[in-house]
């Protein structure tokens, strides 16, 4: 039994406490979901319930495990999972990887064996067990380092936003292979996560942190049932069908679906597509990477003043296209504005804003980032508009990831492009900073700049994007206005989406429908 | 290496060890060596290797040939030593005996380039972390560690000096500085997530090391065999080899008996990494 007794914690030289009165306890082999909206703690919190990456700074009170204290537990008794796939891997192969735990623990050489061939079996690691690191996707490192946490048979896994950088098919995996580990080995499980709508199933209890205090604690039902009843930004992390049916019992979608069709609804009106000229022809464009042809005569139109999203898989080859876009001018480019070749000066009106917003700053805090590039009082107004005005003598890495991202999104503003590309904004933040990121970014479509976003986050393509294309095989296809494009997708659509089906199938926001009394 | 000729039951996947050792006497004896058999022997058995394996090809071909050529045609420019003159450089004797020197002596460093590249294909990343786990523990990690980090760091900063190029309006030299700048903060930044996951596994000084090789009888053999080969080329460089000269006019080869066995024994050491097999490299699943 994991016990937190008047948890008290603040960073040194603040003067506010992060954590404070925070008391609760788990059993043995439960899981606990922790929520909240960005900077409540969460992080905090887990990083406190590992005595070796316990945070500098000043903690009051209690953490025991089976009425001892929680730093007589050996570092392979807590098993730790880092949000960035990437980061978090120390090796250069993956088996090697899965052993650096065991060697840590001065495992002998045969025992190591034995429990890495296990662990191979256990999470199909099988083919890529011999492969360098760097060669995997984001989701099958995330496997890999959930398996060497696990090598080390854990009491406790605490995992930190795991599946917020991987696509909606490979945080299922991910997830899969949590549900497996929790069924077989009765591990206790503590997970952060934004969008928690697939680990909802999983849990049994939720913490709801909020500003460092626990707002709610208990079974998951209650939690939730309080949280739907309280205006809080937490509720855009809810889960859409919860939005609608407004009851905390239907933790999973199979007793959503069930709900929904013993109830009655009334469709809101969707807004009709505006009509718009081209602004962007690319004609028959090839693309290689890494020897592997990418894009295979690819033709597209893109319309002035619309905001587009590009769907497809992890390795579909949108970074690519993204990239060419950006960066690639001439006749060879097969990029055509106004009939002609893109040239230089119009190339320079793109953008790009790159997943990893960090590769842009080069300087110390916000206010010197942006220095130089224009009049201090525009500089001013974007700074507000976009909630960053408290934060001007920080250094960028300090910032929240959604807040780099807005900085990164500034910056690129100053060069006052046509074309804005982006490279999954959405990966990463939460459910509030999404909804800020969306209303800039329609903001701008009105100001006339063109959007094309590249995204897995099929909910924001859904609210936002005025239409939607496919990247399959090299060739985007069924390029329609978003909610046709949804309309005629079984399997790729919002989870609202399955399950109004069978109402109307351009159906796929909370905000669409309505409960007919 | 898809090798067309077949020593079908000679070749097997060795223990690093005794490769290591293959290479470094190969290496130390040739150096050590400058006699023109032994120079030629090494510059035709390591270009058969390479053009086997298909790593010489091409391009690099031709630039190695220019550099041979360039060796052997300025060592007689310095080396004024000699007795046969060909002809006067610049005042300076042009000598046959400086210009066989020169041919040693770039059939030395072509070979020794040739064998470097044919040991990097031999010796894996997973080999050298072994090797040096087992003296050194904590290094053999820090290989690992490096091995990983670089092509990330690599890409990361390809990344970075493309959006600097495009929308840095400062000059080429700033952006590339500044690319710079960027490139090791972020390093440092997702280091620190780096570490952490290794702090949250235990990581301590006191460690095992993990490592699929096994020591076999076969290997002590080839040990044995490459251990011999040293001993006896050591002791005939000092009854003979070490006697080789140049200048002033080229000592004879001398093809009896002893030296005879010598020129073999060196060319079976260099023969020998044909029965190592190469692990096979893994394709992207």
């Amino acid at each position: 039994m994991l016990k937190v007794e008047n948890l008290q914690f603040r960073y040194p030289k603040e003067s506010t406490f992060l954590l404070s009165d925070l008391h609760f306890e788990i059993n043995d082999g439960e899981f606990l979901l922790v929520i909240g909206t960005s900077g409540s703690g969460k992080s905090t919190l887990l990083r406190c319930l590992k005595p070796e990456l316990q945070p500098f700074g000043e903690r009051t009170g209690k953490i025991t495990y089976a009425n001892e204290s929680l730093e007589k537990l050996n570092s392979c008794d807590i098993g730790f999972v880092f949000q960035d796939p990437d980061d978090q891997m120390v090796m250069d192969k993956v088996w090697h990887e899965l052993a650096f735990g065991l060697e840590n623990m001065n495992m002998p050489v045969d025992q190591m064996k034995h429990r890495v061939a296990e662990i191979v079996q256990y999470f199909k690691l099988q083919e890529i067990y011999d492969c360098p690191v760097d060669q995997l996707s984001s989701g099958q490192k995330q496997i890999v380092n959930l398996a060497a946490a696990m090598a080390m048979n854990p009491k406790i896994l605490l995992l930190d936003e795991p599946t917020s950088r991987l696509d909606p098919f490979m945080a299922k995996q991910f997830l899969q292979f949590l549900k497996e580990i929790h069924d077989d080995f009765h591990t206790t499980i503590i997970m952060v996560e934004h969008r928690f709508e697939e680990v909802l199933p999983l849990s049994q209890k939720i913490l709801w942190l909020d500003q460092g205090k626990a707002a709610a604690f208990g079974v998951k039902e209650k939690v939730l049932e309080a949280l739907i009843h309280q205006e809080h930004p937490l509720h855009l992390a809810l889960p859409e069908y919860m939005k609608l049916t407004k009851t905390a019992l239907l933790t999973d979608k199979w007793t959503a679906h069930t709900y929904i069709q013993d109830h009655h609804w009334k469709v809101n009106p969707f807004l009709p597509l505006a009509k718009r000229g081209i602004f962007l022809q690319i004609k028959e464009l090839n693309l290689e990477y890494d020897r592997h042809r990418v894009l295979k005569d690819l033709s597209f139109d893109l319309c002035e003043g619309e905001f587009f999203c590009l769907l497809g898989a992890n390795g579909s080859g949108k970074s690519t296209f993204l990239r060419h876009l950006a960066f690639a001018f001439g006749r060879k480019s097969s990029i055509y504005y106004k009939h002609t070749p893109i040239d230089k000066a119009m190339n320079k009106k793109i953008v790009l804003l790159p997943q990893n917003p960090q590769v842009l700053f080069a300087h110390d805090t916000v206010e010197e980032e942006l220095s130089g590039l224009e009049r201090v009082e525009v500089i001013d107004q974007w700074l507000k508009q976009f909630h960053l005005d408290g934060q001007r003598h920080q250094h960028p890495y300090d910032l929240s990831g959604g807040q780099q991202q807005l900085l990164a999104l500034i910056k690129l503003l100053l060069l006052k492009p046509k074309l804005l590309l982006l490279d999954e904004p959405t990966n990463g933040i939460d459910a509030s900073m999404k909804q800020v990121l969306g209303e800039i970014l329609t903001d701008l479509k009105q100001q006339g700049i063109t959007i094309l976003c590249v995204s897995h986050d099929l909910e924001f393509c859904a609210a936002f994007a005025d239409r939607c294309g496919l990247l399959f095989d090299g060739k985007i296809e069924a390029v329609e206005a978003t909610r046709e494009f949804f309309k005629n997708n079984l399997f790729y659509t919002t989870s609202l989406g399955r399950l109004f089906r069978w109402l109307n199938p351009r159906i796929l926001l909370a905000k669409d429908v309505t409960e007919d009394e | 290496m898809d090798a067309t000729f077949h020593l079908a039951d000679f070749r097997r996947y060795y223990h690093p060890f005794p490769i290591f050792l293959c290479f470094l006497s190969l290496i130390l004896l040739l150096v050590l060596i400058p006699h023109p058999i032994i120079t030629f022997l090494s510059l035709v058995i390591s270009g058969i290797f390479l053009i086997l394996s298909k790593q010489l090809k091409g391009y690099s071909f031709i630039y190695s040939f220019i550099l041979y050529i360039l060796i052997i045609l300025i060592n007689p420019v310095f080396v004024t030593k000699g007795a046969t003159v060909l002809f006067y450089f610049f005042g300076a004797p042009y000598t046959l005996e400086a210009l066989v020197y020169g041919i040693v002596f770039a059939n030395m460093v072509m070979s020794l380039l040739w064998w470097s590249l044919i040991f990097r294909s031999f010796l894996t990343s997973d080999h050298i972390i072994y090797l040096f786990s087992k003296p050194f523990k904590v290094l053999g990690l820090m290989i690992a560690v490096v091995f990983r980090l670089i092509p990330k760091f690599k890409k990361q900063m390809q990344d970075i000096l493309l959006y600097q190029k495009k929308y840095s309006n400062a000059r080429p030299l700033k952006k590339g500085l500044d690319a710079l700048l960027i490139s090791i903060t972020w390093a440092f930044e997702s280091s620190l997530t780096m570490v952490d996951s290794m702090s949250a596994r235990g990581y301590q000084s006191k460690r095992t090391h993990f490592h699929l090789f096994h020591f076999s009888f076969h290997d002590l053999k080839l040990c044995i065999l490459i251990v011999f080969i040293d001993l006896w080329m050591l002791a005939y460089y000092f009854k003979d080899f070490s006697n080789y000269y140049f200048y002033p006019k080229i000592k004879p080869i001398s093809f009896d008996c002893w030296s005879l066995i010598s020129y073999l024994m060196m060319t079976l050491l260099m023969v020998l990494p044909s029965c190592f097999k190469k692990e096979g490299q893994h394709v992207k699943g």
